[in-house]
């Protein structure tokens, strides 16, 4: 990979060349180097297997350059991507932005910063060593040892296990899950800004899923941090222990029931439904589940949810917090700098994830007003572009795709909060949900409908106490994330990050109590 | 470099790539394949009649696995990277690197395998070493399928398209609000290159156009999504498909101006009201039934999935208990339905040889009601004793090979799809799939549906927006009591799968069909 320094100067160069190309007026050169790392956990008792699949590596580095080009018809913008660092080769991917621009009449101005007023922001990230072979393969096997070892380790798994023809193995035990490093770094030089900027991200995560297929037995853990050298044996004895608490689940009926969220599904409605839905671009498209909603009650006062990459993070027992966030990111992909941005504040919608195109666009636009709800310049404080990233598959920062709004460490708060057991007890008979799977909006974002399956960590609670484990895949969510928002009755005590399957950015979730969510039965797992 | 030298140069490197392969092969490598892609493609997308973004991609990208390691524990390692287009000199010397630290990935593997396996003895006996079911070896050139080179459209001429596209959209009802469209056209070229001696060199022409519609009706938006696509050039664009009986493509216009005069009408049409979970008789149309079976037949009879290897992201197969037990054999529908994959199909999921040098052939997944065979790759199929039936895909060179639909499909039937609803006295007829909500191991679904007919004494009435259907798949597959004669194949765009996730495209389809399931309305 290409140092920060290397990239910053790639990039001052070659803005040189695209500022002096004729008939440009603007231009920005932004250049992303990647490295990603994944040990795929593919362990199972009862067929051959490889237990650490993939072993592996994706190596990406690239430039882009963006120019404003004044033509007898007005402004065109034009962008052209490079994979590799060939400074030869500048001059014909300026020609080729410039030949390619096009009239976007939304399109303004490249992301401007006030140097000034910013004195003192960083104007580079900190840098992440390189993980060596070596370690990416050990951290998978930590996970696999870990898991293993758990469950070796339980008196009533053994019993268990004695009693069946084919012992261990025939308890169908599956690890699967990864540890994954993605490391990016990125640096930009425009004509807009007075210097190159550059910025790191660093981010290892190990997340299991475990399965004892002949108990309907499920769980999962989660670990992210900076340090692959030790990452692994919690997210692996994490799922063991819940899939050794869900064993023997049993189905329940359908209806409409009291429900404790765990912060794998809190994360899930906010992946899929809530954080698209404050999306500067959803609500110049008009796509929103809020629209209409800026500055307006959409949650219960309770609930405030705002991104930060540039905060400490959250108090939490464990994680990566007290160490800052675990998205790492000290600048935008625009070069503008990260910030608290408050999306919901005491239920209300008080701002936008947003990126300086969209935020032009967003308060320039006529529609604005009806799809945001009131004129957008009395939106101002919400529409604050620091969530600009070039984003690509595996949540990578990258040279060949434009600035848009994503959020980077998304922090999901209520108060009072309240111990598992109280959330437990608040809701008297109904089910605890840990983990939700394909949660999507079935009928359109607008609409605001969504369906799930509830997948594992799951518990049926009667009396204020969990009773049993709910079999996994058994129950559907059919629900509305409008009804969810403003039924929340209680929030968990601990904010603990969580990421998805394949998304970059993190979201610090606490346990959440809903008043009543709809559940339907659905026959569960394999046909016999 | 001219963008079409990029194509043709790799190609100059493949004598030498197949023999750093088979020399690679030596002390405790059992192994090594090397895939190696040139892509180069244009791309445009707009908003509201408005260009936003014009383009060009092109990349190189290598791929590298190994399986080394003592024997009793071999294990694979891989490696990948994109490099750029000044790199192509540098492929041999790149390419050669990559086999290096993928080996070495692959016999830390084998040596954390062999310790695991000692260190719980029970389990540790699942920790095998790693097999790749034999397969023919095949040399072979397969060219790309296009009249007009996506490589020579120029960045212009696609934005034009694109947003003349979305003004047609905006014009096609006063109800819509936004139009979007994306346009990507490009040929790629790959080489698979194994120690076995496998030397192939494919090309493919893809082109897509992705579109969007919002409405503002009477009571809220109405938002509709869809995609064309095909393995052909830009003339896909210009003229459609014409030539393919089986997936045929509607022009760039008629398509646009379809989507956005279907979401205008729907924004004013009332919200299904749902069968209040009662099962009632639902027909669907080969729209729908193309995100059905890629769902409840496609994505369970993959054999990564079957075989556990995706438990924790796409789930696992209702398929497949474990190696002795499964449904291979049984019925799992009526015997009305059948469904197969198959890549040798001209439609978008087609090639004539998987990325492990495997010749593609049809699967027969479901054969007049009984589960056949599931879609594998050689190191899935070897875990079964089988052979490989060429389903190993990347969806870039430099990615990790996994088990992939391809041209997917319920087959179709006698029936004459406009009797499957006329005999029908109460039911609902389904046209046009919106958005899935899939069980883990693809056992049930909720998967809704662009447009909700009532239907009444055999006739179509009350149009509904906002519903769809649920089902358990297996209870579904087998009340099918009528399969039409109407078969066709129609474009997923985008199928994700795998760490990190590869988005693949394909062709999913069949005919119009009638079966039992709960209707779905607003929640």
């Amino acid at each position: 990979m290409l140092t920060q320094s290397q990239l910053k100067a790639f990039c001052a160069q070659a803005l040189r060349r695209a500022s002096a190309a004729q008939g440009v007026l603007e231009a920005e050169v932004y250049a992303s180097d990647n490295a990603y790392r994944a040990a795929r956990l593919c362990y199972s008792s009862h067929i051959p297997c490889n237990g650490l699949e993939e072993p592996k590596s994706v190596d990406f580095g690239g430039y882009s350059v963006r120019v404003a080009v004044g033509t007898g018809k007005g402004l065109r913008v034009g962008v052209a991507y490079e994979s590799g660092f060939d400074l030869a080769g500048v001059d014909a991917v300026v020609s080729r932005a410039s030949a390619v621009a096009v009239e976007d009449k939304e399109f303004q101005c490249l992301p401007k910063r006030d140097w000034e007023a910013d004195k003192g922001l960083p104007a580079s990230g900190r840098p992440y060593p390189a993980v060596s072979e070596k370690e990416l393969v050990a951290s998978g096997w930590r996970v696999i040892d870990a898991v293993l070892g758990r469950l070796t380790g339980s008196k009533d798994l053994a019993r268990t296990a004695l009693s069946r023809t084919n012992g261990w193995s025939g308890l169908g035990i599956i690890v699967s899950g990864d540890v994954s490093v993605r490391h990016d770094r990125a640096a930009l030089a425009s004509t807009a800004l007075p210097e190159a900027v550059s910025d790191e991200s660093f981010n290892c995560r190990a997340i299991a899923t475990v399965m004892i297929e002949s108990l309907d037995a499920k769980g999962s853990g989660f670990e992210i941090t900076d340090d692959v050298a030790k990452v692994g044996a919690e997210a692996g004895a994490d799922a063991a222990a819940s899939a050794l608490a869900s064993a023997r689940g049993e189905e329940m009926p359908s209806g409409r029931y009291p429900v404790v969220l765990g912060r794998f599904a809190v994360k899930d409605l906010m992946e899929n439904l809530v954080l698209p839905s404050v999306d500067a671009t959803a609500f110049y498209a008009g796509v929103s589940a809020f629209m209409g909603k800026a500055g307006k009650r959409v949650a219960v006062p309770a609930l405030s949810i705002y991104d930060d990459s540039a905060g400490t993070g959250p108090q939490s027992p464990k994680g990566a917090s007290g160490r800052g966030f675990a998205y790492k990111a000290a600048l935008t992909d625009e070069g503008l700098p990260v910030g608290r941005t408050d999306l919901v504040t005491k239920g209300v919608l008080t701002g936008l994830l947003a990126s300086d195109y969209e935020t032009r666009r967003l308060l320039a636009s006529p529609k604005s007003k009806q799809n945001l709800g009131l004129a957008p310049e009395r939106f101002r404080e919400g529409l604050v572009p620091r969530n600009g990233f070039r984003v690509g598959d595996m949540g990578r920062r990258c040279y060949d795709t434009l600035p848009a709004p994503m959020p980077t460490n998304t922090v999901v708060q209520g108060s009072p909060a309240s111990r598992t057991s109280d959330l437990v007890k608040k809701i008297g008979d109904g089910v605890y949900i840990g983990r939700i799977w394909y949660t999507y909006a079935v009928n359109g974002l607008p609409a605001g409908d969504f369906s799930s399956t509830v997948v594992a960590d799951s518990h049926i609670v009667k009396n204020g106490r969990i009773v049993k484990a709910l079999k996994p895949n058994s129950v559907r969510i059919n629900e509305n994330i409008r009804t969810v928002l403003n039924g929340i009755v209680a929030f968990g005590k601990a904010t603990l990050p969580v990421q998805g399957w394949y998304t970059g950015f993190v979201l610090y979730t606490p346990e959440i109590a809903v008043k009543s969510m709809r559940l339907d039965r659905v026959c569960a797992g394999m046909s016999e | 470099m001219r963008n079409t030298d990029l194509l043709d140069s790799v190609a100059r490197h493949r004598t030498n790539l197949l023999s750093l392969a088979r020399r690679f092969t030596r002390g405790d490598v059992r192994f090594a394949d090397i895939r190696v892609e040139a892509m180069d493609g244009r791309s445009a997308s707009a908003e509201n009649g408005m260009p936003k973004v014009a383009g060009s991609k092109r990349h190189l990208s290598v791929g590298i696995r190994v399986l080394a390691g003592s024997s009793g524990a071999r294990s694979p390692g891989y490696w990948g990277a994109i490099l750029g287009p000044g790199e192509t000199a540098r492929i041999e010397k790149r390419a050669a690197e990559g086999l290096a630290v993928a080996a070495e990935r692959a016999r830390h593997n084998a040596k954390a395998k062999a310790a695991s396996r000692g260190r719980f003895k029970e389990l540790g006996a699942a920790l095998v070493s790693t097999e790749l079911a034999a397969t023919e070896v095949h040399r072979d050139t397969v060219p790309a399928r296009y009249k007009i080179d996506p490589a020579q459209v120029s960045e212009a001429q696609a934005a034009s398209v694109a947003a003349e596209a979305t003004k047609l959209a905006l014009a096609a009802d006063k109800k819509v609000v936004y139009a979007y469209l994306d346009l990507l056209t490009f040929r790629n070229r790959r080489l698979y290159l194994s120690s076995e001696g496998a030397d192939i060199d494919q090309s493919f022409a893809v082109t897509q156009a992705s579109a969007a519609a919002v409405a503002r009706g009477k009571d809220g938006v109405q938002i509709i999504g869809d995609a064309i696509g095909h393995q052909r050039g830009w003339e896909m664009i210009e003229e459609g498909v014409t030539d393919d009986p089986l997936m045929p493509i509607p022009t760039l216009e008629s398509f646009v101006k379809n989507l956005a005069r279907e979401a205008a009408e729907l924004s004013d049409c009332p919200q299904c009201p749902g069968s209040g979970g009662k099962e009632a008789v639902i027909v669907t149309d080969p729209h729908y039934n193309t995100l059905l079976v890629h769902e409840i037949i496609g994505h369970p009879s993959e054999l990564d999935r079957a075989l556990k290897m995706e438990t924790g992201y796409a789930g696992r197969s209702w398929f497949l208990q474990d190696a002795k037990r499964s449904q291979l054999g049984k019925p799992i529908a009526s015997g009305k339905v059948s469904a197969f994959s198959d890549a040798t199909l001209p439609g978008l999921g087609h090639y004539r040889y998987d990325d492990e040098g495997t010749k593609a052939r049809r699967v027969w997944i479901v054969k007049d009601g009984v589960l056949n065979e599931l879609m594998s790759g050689r190191q899935t199929a070897a875990a079964l004793g089988l052979r490989s039936n060429g389903s190993y895909f990347v969806t870039s060179g430099a990615m990790v090979g996994i088990i992939r639909m391809n041209n997917t499909v319920f087959a179709g039937g006698g029936d004459d799809p406009g009797r499957l609803i006329s005999e029908v006295d109460r039911g609902y007829y389904l046209v046009g799939h919106k958005t899935p909500s899939i069980a883990e191991s693809r056992e049930n679904f909720r998967i809704t549906a662009r447009k909700v007919y009532e239907i009444t004494n055999g006739r179509l009435g009350r149009l509904y927006r906002n519903g769809g259907m649920m089902a358990s798949s297996k209870s579904y597959l087998m009340s099918v009591d009528g399969v039409g004669r109407d078969f066709r194949m129609i474009t997923i765009s985008s199928c994700g799968k795998g760490l990190p996730m590869q988005l693949k495209r394909m062709a999913n389809g069949g005919p119009t069909m009638r079966g039992r399931g709960i209707l779905t309305g607003a929640d």
